[in-house]
């Protein structure tokens, strides 16, 4: 499988997996989505860094949930609302990622890429490979691989 | 065939393989002639049989493979070309090792096949150089018939021969097909395809025929005389098959257990007693199939043990001792990646006991030992574990030695070294750098090995343990479980969380109330622990390890007694779920990172459980621990300097007539209690055998003047170790123990003692522990402060 994010930066077009997080826009690639699932029980593992939600059961086998309002340094997800769980794939293993909600899986052009915008702060600018500016929305392409912090 | 040990049976699979592949070997041979790949893999193949046989005796096989190996040896040197006469009779020698080998697993033996005519023939066809250039002549029947004829006709006989006795579809489709080519390919050479397509077709004909005679004599041995239902031949009833396969079957059998446990436990609640059934047949057959599994996996540990005699006996010679190597529990069986782990650190094992741990036999015989040592190495099952000793009747380790060593290498402090009992200094033995042999010899004592056998042995979920006698030997125990995929674990509850605990590392559970776990629970330096049967168990808290907060507020305590590294200490959860079989799941590098976990579960009812890695959370609480602990005593002593009064934990006893006496704690080895009875006397001085030691005996009532009751049934030990000498301090009970720090102390005192002090609202008095031991053995300080002891001897 090549990775398109081996060359983070550089413009690719093809279909990414739309979710938001804290009102923003972002996509991975659809090709590294395995599935997506409602909220799922986690258990927690104490010592672990922060990102790391806990563990969850996906049909017998162990994954590791990432909370990824944490990774990009954004707020807590308010109490009371449920996350919603994307399940990738890199390199054989399967990860998870903990978003707000998932969205449409969206073409995108590599005319319209743009690099990550220099207001972006310095923790979610290493995992923001740039923006996809769509019709009234700016679209956030993440880097899975960094984000799940292999 | 029930004669044949195991190495004929393996030698017979193996060979039948081979042949196979040497049927299609020699066959592509004849397309690309100059292919070295195959002539070397044929020739390896032939000489593989060939030293087999030679070894097991089967002197016909090893005739016919030595002569086709010559030529084979010619033809890939390139002495000698290929020729498709040369390919046949390489054939035709194939075959006869088949009909030999086939009658070695009838009859056990070579039977009546005759060999004689196919080793001429490939000495013929060796011999037969110009061969080639006689091919294209056009009147070669002479010289083809000589060759080719005979061929086709001892050829065919064996292959029905084989025919019937195998079954095997394979087997036969592969020489025929052999076979034609290879006739075919000898008549396109000879131009003269009428006249031997007659000799084939005679052949043919006879081979009815033919194949009556020569296989008459092994007919009575065939499975067809022996009746149906017998067994198959050895080559069939073994297949082998890919170990990546039974690991994804087993990964699979793994989740069945999982769900089966799942199910068991929804149907548990259930009162339909159709689906209660059901659940438990399912039950069953789940755990059958486990089994069933995990055996396709297991093989007798004396796989890796058959070579390590050889081992024993070089070494011994090179070491210039005799060692008789003895083994106990050979067919006890582990999976075989577990087995492979562990090939190398046994080896190891076995090398140390050799070189260290058995003595010279001179010094055997000094020592009235018998001037051969043993080895033994011993395995058994052991509660869902496979225990694997390696033990030598040798000088056994000292331990002060030892202690001496560790503190010359920096790896412990003197202080640290005292502290410890004379078990917790064997296992220093596994910490790196460390090596006791006084010369390094080209076996062993580099200090690297131990800690790495320790680190191989861990890396397969195992442990390992050494125990020693001075002068009578040394065993290193090793712990393994059984198969890596499906462990036993308990699972705990801790803040609210599920945890297993592999069962290998556990030995027993404690559970304390709330009235009990205020006394028993106790502090030694600010660190818990618990005094379990007397001896002081450091206890962990695993709330503190996670970083978490117990929601157990009830003061019930429970403890988890775990053991690693010969160690023991408490694990102290906040409630002890149930035993389960788990299947261990990887976890990714980030939580790996941590060094807790040695990886996740999926319990019975589908949540995630993380398996605690006990040697790591020993390894890392008890060192913070007693980092903690100096910190702490540092602290104090600075207090102490501060305040001019020492600080200090006292064991509190009581030793008759009222009297209090105070031990400072960290003097204490350990409590133990002692049957009066057993007191033996050595001249005036009363002894006891503990732990295969001779224990000296201070009656702390008599030295201090004061009589108790001496004729209790059990005597209250206190344990005094330091530099593997030990005495035994005999008072009426153990009553506290206490913080001395904030006595009242006094410089009344009397012999023995250094002074008294105000302990729990009573006057007690402070014990000169260095005069207690002297009174009990005077030499025990010779050995590293003489003029300080005999100064207190006036």
């Amino acid at each position: 499988m090549t990775t398109p994010t081996d060359t983070p930066t550089r413009a690719t077009s093809g279909q990414l997996a739309t979710f938001r997080l804290d009102g923003d826009l972002y996509g991975v690639e659809v090709e590294h989505v395995q599935e997506v699932l409602r909220s799922q029980g986690l258990t927690r593992v104490p010592l672990a860094p922060p990102a790391v939600a806990g563990l969850i059961n996906l049909r017998g086998q162990v994954v590791t949930a990432i909370e990824l309002r944490e990774r990009l340094g954004r707020p807590p997800r308010p109490a009371g609302t449920d996350a919603v769980v994307i399940v990738v794939r890199l390199h054989g293993e399967a990860v998870s990622l903990l978003v707000d909600s998932i969205a449409d899986v969206v073409d995108v052009d590599a005319d319209d890429f743009e690099t990550p915008p220099d207001t972006l702060d310095g923790q979610a600018r290493e995992l923001i490979r740039g923006a996809y500016k769509l019709d009234g929305q700016l679209l956030l392409a993440l880097d899975v691989q960094k984000a799940v912090g292999a | 065939m029930d004669g044949l040990d195991d190495i004929v049976e393996e030698f017979l699979v193996e060979s039948h393989e081979n042949l196979d592949q040497l049927d299609t070997d020699l066959v592509a041979l004849e397309q690309e002639p100059d292919s070295r790949d195959r002539l070397s893999s044929i020739f390896r193949t032939i000489h593989t049989i060939k030293g087999t046989s030679g070894f097991l005796a089967f002197n016909r096989l090893e005739e016919v493979t030595h002569v086709g190996e010559n030529m084979l040896s010619r033809l890939r040197d390139g002495v000698l070309s290929l020729t498709p006469e040369r390919t046949s009779v390489l054939l035709r020698m194939v075959d006869t090792v088949r009909s030999l080998l086939t009658s070695i697993e009838t009859t056990g033996g070579e039977g009546s096949v005759d060999v004689s005519a196919v080793v001429a023939a490939i000495s013929a066809a060796m011999e037969d150089t110009p061969a080639p250039a006689a091919v294209p002549e056009p009147v070669v029947e002479p010289v083809v018939q000589a060759v080719v004829e005979p061929v086709v006709e001892a050829v065919e006989p064996v292959a029905d021969d084989a025919h019937e006795d195998t079954h095997d579809d394979g087997h036969h489709r592969a020489r025929d097909d052999g076979h034609h080519d290879a006739h075919d390919d000898a008549h396109d050479d000879a131009h003269d395809e009428d006249a031997h397509d007659d000799a084939h077709e005679d052949a043919h004909g006879e081979a009815p025929a033919a194949a009556g005679a020569p296989v008459a004599g092994a007919g009575a041995a065939r499975p067809e005389a022996q009746g149906g239902g017998q067994r198959r031949a050895v080559a069939d009833s073994t297949i082998r098959v890919d170990v990546d396969l039974l690991d994804s079957l087993m990964l699979l059998v793994g989740e069945l257990v999982l769900t089966r446990n799942q199910i068991v436990q929804y149907v548990g609640r259930s009162t339909d007693t159709d689906l209660v059934r059901a659940s438990q047949r399912l039950n069953l057959i789940a755990s059958e199939l486990q089994e069933g599994v995990m055996k396709t996996r297991m093989q007798p540990i004396d796989h890796i043990w058959s070579k390590l005699p050889r081992v024993v006996r070089d070494l011994g010679i090179q070491c210039g001792k005799t060692v008789r190597l003895e083994m106990e529990g050979k067919d006890t069986e582990l999976d075989k990646t577990l087995l492979e782990a562990v090939k190398d650190p046994l080896t190891h094992l076995v090398r140390n006991g050799v070189d260290h741990g058995i003595e010279s036999p001179d010094r055997r015989r000094a020592a009235g030992k018998p001037a051969e040592g043993v080895l033994t190495l011993r395995a058994k099952h052991e509660s869902g574990q496979v225990v694997v000793e390696v033990a030598d009747d040798g000088a056994g380790i000292d331990p002060g030695r030892l202690g001496v060593k560790a503190v010359e290498r920096g790896l412990v402090t003197a202080e640290q070294l005292s502290r410890m009992g004379p078990q917790d200094v064997l296992q220093m033995i596994f910490l790196p750098g460390f090596s006791t042999a006084a010369a390094v010899t080209n076996v062993s004592g580099r200090g690297v090995g131990m800690d790495v056998v320790k680190t191989n042995i861990e890396s397969i979920g195992g442990t390992i343990e050494v125990e020693s006698e001075p002068g009578r030997g040394t065993v290193c125990r090793l712990r393994i479980p059984l198969t890596l995929a499906i462990v036993p674990a308990l699972t705990v509850e801790c803040a609210g969380d599920r945890y297993a605990i592999p069962q290998i590392s556990l030995q027993e559970l404690v559970s304390l109330d709330a009235e009990k776990a205020a006394n028993a629970v106790e502090e030694v330096g600010g660190a818990p622990v618990y005094r379990l049967r007397g001896e002081l168990l450091p206890l962990v808290r695993l709330t503190d390890v996670l970083g978490l907060t117990s929601d157990r507020h009830d003061g019930h305590v429970v403890i988890a007694v775990l053991r690693s590294e010969g160690r023991r200490f408490g694990l102290v959860v906040d409630r002890v779920i149930n035993t389960e079989e788990i299947v261990v799941k990887a976890v990714g590098g980030q939580l790996k990172a941590i060094g807790l976990y040695s990886g996740a579960t999926v319990l019975g009812d589908g949540t995630v459980a993380l398996i605690l890695d006990v040697q790591a959370l020993a390894r890392r609480a008890l060192r913070t621990e007693t980092a903690e602990r100096q910190e702490s005593r540092e602290a104090a002593a600075a207090r102490s300097v501060a305040a001019e009064g020492e600080r200090q934990r006292m064991l509190l006893a009581a030793i008759g007539e009222g009297r209090r006496v105070a031990i400072p704690l960290d003097t204490v080895t350990r409590l133990e209690q002692v049957r009066a009875g057993s007191v033996e006397r050595v001249g005036n001085r009363e002894v006891v055998q503990y732990r295969g030691a001779i224990l000296p005996i201070v009656r702390l009532d008599r030295h201090l003047g004061a009589y108790g009751t001496s004729d209790r049934e059990v005597l209250e030990v206190i344990v005094y170790s330091d530099h593997g000498r030990s005495v035994a301090i005999v008072v009426e009970e153990i009553l506290d123990i206490v913080d001395g720090g904030a006595a009242v102390r006094s410089d009344i005192d009397d012999l023995g003692l250094l002074g008294s002090a105000v302990l729990g609202d009573k006057v007690t008095e402070l014990l000169d522990v260095r005069a207690a031991i002297l009174a009990a053995d005077p030499a025990f300080y010779a050995a590293d402060h003489t003029p300080a002891s005999s100064l207190l001897e006036v």
